[in-house]
């Protein structure tokens, strides 16, 4: 891996007066026959540039419906959410889709790229939604590849590739755009140890080199390479 | 083709006189022999050639027949007066036919077409008409009364039935057609729920997820029509004769130029549907449920 030359991964607006993020009092909850059911609760966080945090807890926490929140995906929640000292609560889902395209990038567990899209227009499938011309789409396609060491696969399709160099192109896909914001759910949840490892240091040099990232895990190990840890239970994060 | 008519049957029957001269009441009451031809009949003659003031014979005039009385001095040359111009006298789809009109008065055949141009309420003009006739001779019946569009009608009840037909198994195809495409693009959308989720999930707008699946779409729906258009426009050469009656050519532009607007409007009802569902995927349940 050769991130020597990585810029930083932010973009050049300037830097947020307050934390990157700041939820207060965001809570979710699902309408059922027996009243409300809660999945998230009271969630009050700062989340400041340059910063790497994982959210860990048990199954049915809430840290995937968090990351969804923090990740604009989702916008059935209560509460306030600032992103870059935006307002995320008081806009439309219109501009909240404008903001998670140009702030928040999104690795998944089960990688998701797309079967019939080779490497290369893989890593270009979310810069041709960002209204960047295609040569100069080529030209970040390039880069990306050569950073990443995967220069000799860019012709290839995902099903000839191994799960650590899926989940790789796909990391280099999350942050092609330069997001403010990297939020990975259980990024190495389908991986090899050593694959997950590989990814692990990956993450720690683009948050050395400025990228925030969110990350859900579920191992202690891989949430040692994280700066700070905050728990779910129930819905509700631990002090 | 002979016709036996009065002095208004160009004014009544919407005929123009080209050139020359009307019959008038001299030559009806005195039986001339006088002829107005058709435009068609008028190039009998050769190039340059004018047949006002020409003799024709009319066999017609030579030869008595049965049942028909013929007048004293009726003989079988006739001088062309007048060129009238070409309409429709054999049927809606046939080319006109050549026309000698004569005088009435010179052949009596034993019934009469009696035509009358008028407005108004039809009942009332057909009553009028009948207490002329029986004020002029009780014995003579009218009979086969009807307007000009019913006999324009009798002409075209076959063709059109036969259009009536065609259209409906056009308008079923279209179903069809429409059905197809949006059965395909249902199943597409649904096969690639998880790769719109991925999408938009990367950034893509619900415009451009609207873009792709009616690319799809369009697909689809373009090449057939392009096909269908050039299959129609062979096959349009078989059934010229039916679509004739209603003034359309088998290779009218307007009309091959129409049904693919309205097969593109279709095939985009048709795409619109699984294309909206597809913009309103929820990116993170999809990928969830995965």
């Amino acid at each position: 891996m050769n991130l020597s030359t990585h810029h930083a991964q932010t973009d050049e607006a300037s830097p947020p007066l307050g934390p990157l993020v700041r939820l207060r009092n965001v809570e979710k909850n699902y309408q059922t026959k027996g009243g409300f059911t809660y999945v998230l609760r009271q969630i009050n966080l700062d989340i400041p540039a340059g910063d790497f945090l994982t959210i860990m807890g048990p199954s049915g926490a809430g840290k995937s419906t968090l990351l969804g929140i923090l990740g604009l995906y989702d916008h059935a929640w209560e509460g306030e959410y600032e992103l870059v000292d935006l307002p995320v609560h008081r806009l439309s889902t219109k501009d909240r889709a404008a903001l998670n395209k140009r702030y928040v990038g999104f690795v998944f567990q089960q990688f998701h790229l797309l079967d019939d899209l080779t490497v290369a227009e893989n890593l270009d499938m979310p810069l041709s939604y960002r209204n960047i011309p295609r040569g100069e789409r080529q030209a970040i396609v390039a880069d990306a590849l050569d950073r990443f060491n995967i220069v000799g696969k860019k012709d290839l399709f995902p099903s000839q590739l191994s799960g650590g160099q899926q989940q790789l192109v796909a990391v280099a896909r999350a942050i092609l755009a330069k997001p403010k914001l990297l939020l990975a759910d259980e990024p190495t949840g389908n991986l090899h140890t050593d694959q997950g490892r590989e990814i692990m240091e990956l993450f720690k040099k683009l948050n050395e080199q400025g990228t925030t990232i969110v990350q859900v895990t579920h191992n202690e190990a891989w949430a040692a390479y994280s700066r700070r840890i905050i728990r779910l239970k129930d819905g509700w994060m631990e002090k | 083709m002979i016709n036996l008519v009065s002095v208004d049957y160009l004014k009544t029957m919407g005929v123009a006189l080209r050139r020359g001269r009307n019959f008038d009441e001299s030559d009806i009451r005195r039986a001339e022999s006088v002829a107005l031809i058709n435009e068609t009949a008028a190039k009998l003659w050769p190039a340059g050639e004018d047949p006002l003031g020409k003799q024709i014979q009319l066999d017609l005039l030579k030869q008595p027949i049965k049942d028909v009385l013929f007048a004293s001095n009726a003989s079988p040359a006739c001088t062309v007066i007048g060129i009238i111009a070409d309409v429709r006298n054999d049927g809606l789809t046939s080319n006109p036919q050549q026309v000698v009109l004569l005088p009435y008065t010179c052949v009596v055949p034993p019934d009469r077409t009696l035509a009358v141009r008028a407005s108004g309420n039809l009942s009332a003009i057909m009553n009028a008409i009948r207490a002329q006739s029986k004020a002029m001779d009780p014995q003579l019946p009218l009979s086969n009364e009807r307007t000009i569009q019913q006999a324009m009608e009798d002409f075209t009840v076959q063709p059109r039935f036969t259009m009536i037909l065609f259209s409906l198994f056009g308008f079923i195809g279209l179903a069809l057609a429409a059905a197809g495409i949006y059965s395909v693009l249902s199943y597409s959308v649904a096969q690639r729920t998880r790769e719109i989720g991925v999408r938009m999930a990367l950034g893509a707008q619900q415009w451009d997820v609207l873009r792709l699946v009616l690319k799809d779409g369009g697909w689809l729906a373009v090449p057939g029509i392009l096909a269908g258009g050039l299959a129609g426009f062979g096959a349009a050469r078989v059934v010229a004769s039916q679509i004739e009656l209603f003034k359309v050519g088998p290779s009218d532009l307007i009309s091959l130029l129409g049904v693919a607007f309205l097969l593109l409007c279709v095939s985009a009802a048709a795409c619109w549907l699984p294309a909206r569902r597809a913009s309103r995927i929820d990116p993170l349940h999809a990928l969830r449920y995965d």
